[in-house]
């Protein structure tokens, strides 16, 4: 089947459903799914996951597509949106409300809450990512699906941390494409998934196992499968002390779809 | 499976105690006064505690993210406790309470908690200190006892953060507190891994491999090459009790911890309660201390190592102590030397210029000269001064100096192997030991460099190359 | 079974994208629950949204039916705090919200109720319309939960008590039958 073909039709159906005119710019792409080593064991011990075809934003939303969703959608403008649901930090690099200067019109979108990302992902008839599906396409670099056992390529997405963070991100897509054609999944800023909240580090790091049963119902708690990972379990530590209203100077998001029936393609 | 686990549910459900979110102050408590801990920059050090009951201490301590200088010339992102490496040093007393908030500055990128070895409890803290930037968290221990304690940050992945100079260390005097010395110091060694090698020009990235190869580039007290060199070395006068507690952050290197020209009088070995006496060198485990006593009796530089020599001098494991004082002849005399009767003359090693042609001028480079200062301000200004004046009588000036306006070439040699003997500048005699130093040729050029434009108006004279070959043709 | 996917996420788009209507929208504090827009489904398969719980005070929490570790005990806990009030107890409602939707359908919850001997009345156990919105909800209340493999649920354990105008006044993540006494004296100053 006709990858493009499909996407476009797939975007026209859900831009008519979910029935807002934004959904039509974004480039999402089809990605298959298959089966996982995740640094998560699916089943808290040792074994991979299963990951469902799914439709991942090619990039990052940026301050000018997310000024168009508070333009739209004054209810989730700063100074409007609910306590609840957003921090005093909410969007604090803007000038305004819905004005994103001097913040770079295409740099991603930081200091965005949980509740105000899956908002914005909503307008675009999907949500954020589960953390398989962020995990499944970071793992490809340029040319392959699985880079993950090469130590250049680790090393390589280890030297973002070299940088201390103190100045706002810089454009989306400035690099080259993964091998899924997805921009900006490592190297440019944290990204939220919806499922923050079950990630369930263990705060103490060095913890393995022996959890009592009680303290999350049955949780053996999860032993992390893969320790030379440092950029990943970074990612994870940071998404594991985040709460939803929070955000971060250097926390972004991007979407995901569902793909729609006759989209789903072949089982893996 | 699912019958077991109601069973086990039942069991737990009556038998498990509460993990309360509300907690109350419980009467003893109420009645403790409150001290705000006072944190300073290591070497420093709270002073020690004078008070003879328990206290309830509020310790704010912030998580720092800060680029800085590793080594002249070389900078890395450093995550640091306080600010600083190794992180502020905490001082209590045996039984206090200790209320530490821990606040991770919202211009931080990651993730950070505590585990601090004084906490009897499991993880030591890090559970409940786990915050993103932009949060604060509180967490409540009790100090049962006595010791000198690493704390760390143990956020996944811990090697990293530990790597990256994120430990620090907790004192708790034991209650009849400790004698009294003259002189107390807070000193930790780290080993630090970057893509680039030694003193590499430019920020440096963490190397992951050569932290899990267990392959520093840098073995540094106090989170610098240089951090307690030059201008920050420490200081001690003669006959004075010095006391320095020393930790080792790691994450890997174990250190053999030695003070060249002192003997330790006393070694709480590891930082407990008993020590042992009349010590040259301790050992101090990764996540270790120890405390070390002892008295300086002559004036000089001591020298802090790791004596896995390597370390100390291709790492920077180095630091010095400049102890004042009158000298003491008897207890340490200076070395006469002379030639063995009968035996010709060696004449003095002073290899000669390899090249007698004039070399091809040298082009001024933005780059060099900002690391021939570096150099500059790190080796020479101590004894030459910052502005190059030197001392009359004592250090040679090195500012409008006809000496070396006159011969840079050989003012690269002194650098490099020393010089003793009587030399003329500017009119004024000077009869001083110029120590070789440990530079490479790249430094040793810029330096060279550095003076001549900067302090003698002048033009670069030498290239790293000329260094190298003038290294190559020294006697050994 | 996909069919349905577009409609709910229209449904999730409309629920967050609409504003808050006017239930005395001006009486709710800026932090209060019942500012995010969810839509319950109870054991009766009665639809409403989460706001309508506002006017009295709440005991809310999350559980789920297949769950024989901790939920039962937290029943069991909220079961005794309401008995602890005394008659007084009648003015509490308990809000138990599932972290699973697709299996806790509403004739599940009823057989939950059932089994577990609760009053209709006053405790309701509820699902939302999507893994998304029940995300939302669990990230409202502070409570993390991860869905394994096998379907098995881990979860953190917190009852928080609302005011009336959904406002947390406080809570307890202890897992014990036997109620905090010092959670179940702040219910009791509430609903005096």
């Amino acid at each position: 089947m006709n990858g493009r073909a499909a996407i476009r039709s797939a975007l026209l159906t859900l831009a008519v459903l979910a029935g807002d005119g934004m959904a039509g710019d974004a480039d999402y792409r089809a990605i298959a799914g298959g089966t996982l080593r995740s640094v998560l064991p699916a089943d808290g011990v040792a074994s991979p996951a299963i990951v469902a075809p799914y439709l991942l934003r090619t990039r990052l939303v940026t301050n000018a597509e997310f000024s168009a969703f508070v333009q739209h959608t004054p209810e989730w403008r700063r100074g409007q949106v609910p306590a609840l649901l957003a921090a005093p930090s909410y969007l604090s690099g803007w000038s305004g409300a819905t004005d994103f200067k001097p913040l770079a019109a295409d740099a991603p979108v930081v200091h965005v809450g949980w509740f105000a990302a899956q908002a914005y992902c909503a307008s675009e008839g999907g949500r954020l990512p589960r953390w398989y599906e962020w995990e499944f396409a970071a793992a490809a670099d340029d040319h392959r699906a699985d880079a993950r056992d090469d130590p250049a390529w680790l090393a390589h997405i280890l030297g973002w941390y070299a940088d201390a963070g103190k100045q706002p991100p810089h454009s989306v897509a400035t690099g080259q494409a993964n091998y899924y054609g997805i921009h900006d999944l490592h190297g440019l800023v944290w990204e939220w998934v919806e499922d923050y909240s079950g990630l369930f580090v263990n705060a103490d790091s060095r913890a393995s196992g022996d959890q009592k049963l009680l303290d999350y119902c049955g949780g053996a708690a999860l032993s992390l499968a893969d320790r030379r990972n440092y950029a990943v379990l970074m990612r994870l530590a940071l998404l594991s002390a985040m709460d939803a209203r929070q955000d971060g100077a250097n926390l972004g998001f991007r979407c995901v779809r569902e793909p729609a029936p006759h989209e789903q393609g072949p089982r893996p | 499976m699912k019958t077991q686990l109601k069973l086990v549910a039942a069991g737990l459900a009556s038998a498990v105690l509460a993990m309360s979110h509300v907690t109350a102050a419980t009467p003893s408590e109420t009645a403790l006064p409150t001290i705000t801990q006072e944190l300073l920059a290591p070497p420093l050090l709270p002073a020690p505690i004078t008070r003879k009951t328990p206290a309830k201490v509020v310790v704010n301590l912030t998580v720092e993210e800060v680029e800085r200088e590793i080594a002249p010339g070389s900078r890395y992102t450093f995550w640091t406790f306080g600010g600083t490496v190794p992180g502020k040093m905490i001082r209590v007393r045996e039984g206090d309470t200790v209320e530490l908030h821990l606040l991770n500055l919202p211009d931080n990128k990651l993730p950070h908690n505590i585990d601090l070895h004084a906490v009897t409890g499991p993880g030591g803290g890090a559970a409940q200190t786990l915050i993103a930037p932009g949060n604060e968290a509180t967490f409540t221990f009790k100090a049962l006892n006595p010791g000198l304690y690493v704390y760390h940050c143990a956020t996944a992945p811990v090697g990293m953060h530990v790597a990256n100079g994120m430990y620090g260390m907790i004192l708790v005097e034991p209650k009849e507190g400790m004698t009294p010395v003259d002189r107390e110091y807070y000193v930790m060694q780290g080993d630090f891994y970057t893509n680039g090698a030694y003193r590499a020009p430019g920020l440096q990235g963490f190397d992951m491999q050569k932290a899990i190869d267990e392959k520093p580039t840098y073995v540094v007290f106090n989170g610098a090459d240089g951090a307690l060199t030059g201008a920050n070395a420490l200081t001690a006068k003669a006959n004075e009790k010095v006391r320095m507690y020393f930790g080792v952050g790691g994450p890997n290197i174990t250190s053999s911890f030695h003070v060249i020209g002192a003997i330790f009088d006393r070694v709480y070995t590891e930082g407990g309660n008993h020590y042992q006496e009349n010590v040259q060198t301790t050992m101090v485990p990764a996540g270790g201390s120890t405390i070390v006593e002892f008295t300086p009796r002559v004036p000089g530089n001591l020298t802090l190592v790791d004596h896995s020599l390597t370390r100390a001098f291709n790492k920077g494991a180095i630091g010095l102590m400049a102890v004042s004082g009158p000298d003491r002849p008897e207890i340490y005399s200076k070395g006469i030397k002379k030639p063995l009767a009968g035996a010709v003359a060696a004449a003095p090693a002073a290899a000669k210029p390899a090249a007698a042609a004039k070399p091809a001028p040298v082009v001024a480079d933005r780059a060099q000269q900002l690391r021939g200062k570096a150099v500059y301000d790190s080796n020479c200004s101590a004894c030459h001064q910052p502005d190059g004046k030197g001392v009359a009588g004592v250090f040679p000036p090195l500012a409008n100096s006809d000496f070396f306006q006159q011969r840079p070439y050989e003012m690269a040699h002194i650098v490099l192997n020393g010089r003793n003997g009587e030399i003329v500048v500017n009119g004024e005699h000077y009869n001083g030991v110029m120590p070789p130093q440990d530079l490479s040729d790249d430094d040793i050029a810029a330096v060279i460099n550095y003076v001549g434009v900067e302090l003698n108006k002048g033009t670069p004279a030498v290239t790293p190359a000329q260094v190298r070959d003038m290294r190559k043709s020294r006697q050994p | 079974m996909n069919y349905l996917a577009p409609l709910r996420r229209a449904a999730l788009a409309a629920a967050l994208l609409l504003p808050l209507y006017a239930w005395s929208a001006a009486a709710l504090p800026g932090n209060s629950v019942y500012r995010l827009d969810a839509t319950l489904t109870d054991a009766a398969g009665q639809h409403f949204a989460l706001h309508d719980m506002a006017g009295t005070p709440v005991l809310i929490t999350m559980f789920y039916g297949d769950c024989h570790a901790a939920c039962p005990v937290i029943i069991e806990t909220l079961k005794r705090t309401v008995a602890a009030l005394g008659p007084d107890g009648k003015r509490v409602r308990v809000l138990m919200i599932s972290l699973d939707p697709k299996h806790d359908t509403p004739a599940a919850l009823s057989s939950l109720l059932m089994m577990h001997q609760l009053d209709p009345a006053q405790f309701r156990l509820v699902a939302a319309g999507s893994d998304s919105q029940t995300r939302a909800l669990a990230a409202t209340l502070n409570i993390k939960y991860r869905v394994l493999e096998s379907g098995e649920i881990n979860h953190t354990t917190r009852i928080a008590l609302l005011d009336a105008t959904g406002a947390v006044l406080a809570d307890t993540t202890r897992l014990d039958a036997d109620p905090d006494p010092a959670f179940v004296k702040q219910v009791a100053a509430l609903i005096k």
